[in-house]
């Protein structure tokens, strides 16, 4: 059977970088999740 | 006039069950927070490992060649696309029966996981057809099947995204998820039932596995980096979820610590 290293590179390498992805992209949610609510009860607080 | 009456073991000051004092998004946030921390380096070393022994340390299949490699990320995608809906169908059956928001809060987190898992099984499970098959998708009990998890996965995720008050989303997403979950043993057990393309389990709990050492071993390093990826992924997105929704209790929680 012939080499099919192309097919490994097209399946796996997009898969490993979209897994990356996703780890990045929840990391940053949480960190604007937190810095949204600090500053929104922060202004609460402040207005009392 | 109708009172309600606690059962004979219990008195008013009964504590709750000790399980569910997690199910407070103050005592989740503390032991998520360390839990993904250590799942994200899990599935660094893990997943580095085995990928160094998947692509680089294990032979050549004899029949195969290289293209056989792409069973070390499309083989760990499949299982966890599985599992994870199975955990959706279960906590947020578990949410909607014991009105526990962080348990649906869980099952919201965990499907976009779930559909990225299955996705990713689907397009290595394509790349992966076309030079051992000769096509890239055929209409067989296995990849249908798995298809239609995809579609389940993106359907919950649309339903309870659409849905802006909690509790009804959270029910009409138990009772998707639920009957949804059907599927999952349909797919598991699909090359059994009827005659598929797709080639049946090569691993089994009942009989040795039909593999070389290594290719074992690079399987088993990447399925536990799949495993603590999603853990970790699902954490996070529970606590971000939290944040959004609760900000003045966990503002708070922070504050007095």
């Amino acid at each position: 059977m012939s080499d099919h290293s192309l097919f490994v590179w097209v399946a796996c390498a997009p898969a490993l970088v979209l897994l990356v992805v996703e780890a990045v992209a929840v990391c940053l949610r949480l960190r604007r999740a937190r810095a949204a609510a600090v500053a929104e009860v922060a202004k609460e607080w402040a207005a009392e | 006039m109708r009172r309600a009456t606690l059962p004979p073991h219990a008195t008013a000051a009964t504590p709750p069950a000790r399980w569910t004092r997690f199910a407070s998004p103050a005592r989740f946030e503390t032991l998520a927070a360390s839990l993904a921390r250590a799942c994200w380096v899990v599935a660094l070393l893990a997943g580095l490992a085995g990928l160094y022994v998947g692509f680089i340390v294990a032979p050549a299949d004899a029949t195969q060649g290289e293209v056989y490699r792409i069973l070390f990320v499309h083989v760990p995608a499949a299982w966890m696309s599985m599992l994870c809906y199975l955990a959706i169908a279960f906590w947020a059956v578990v949410g909607w029966v014991m009105k526990l928001r962080m348990a649906s809060r869980l099952a919201r987190a965990l499907a976009p996981s779930g559909a990225l898992y299955t996705a990713l099984a689907l397009w290595t499970g394509a790349l992966w057809g076309q030079p051992t098959w000769g096509t890239w998708w055929v209409w067989d009990a296995r990849l249908t099947s798995e298809l239609i998890l995809l579609l389940l996965y993106l359907g919950y995720i649309a339903l309870v995204e659409s849905i802006d008050d909690d509790r009804r989303a959270a029910q009409a997403g138990a009772l998707l998820a639920l009957v949804g979950a059907l599927n999952v043993p349909v797919i598991y057990f699909s090359v059994r039932w009827w005659n598929t393309l797709h080639q049946g389990a090569s691993i089994s709990l009942t009989s040795a596995p039909s593999m070389a050492q290594t290719m074992l071993l690079a399987l088993g390093l990447m399925t536990i980096a799949f495993w603590a990826h999603a853990i970790a992924a699902t954490l996070t997105r529970a606590r971000a979820l939290s944040w959004e929704q609760e900000p003045e209790a966990l503002v708070a929680v922070k504050v007095s610590s």
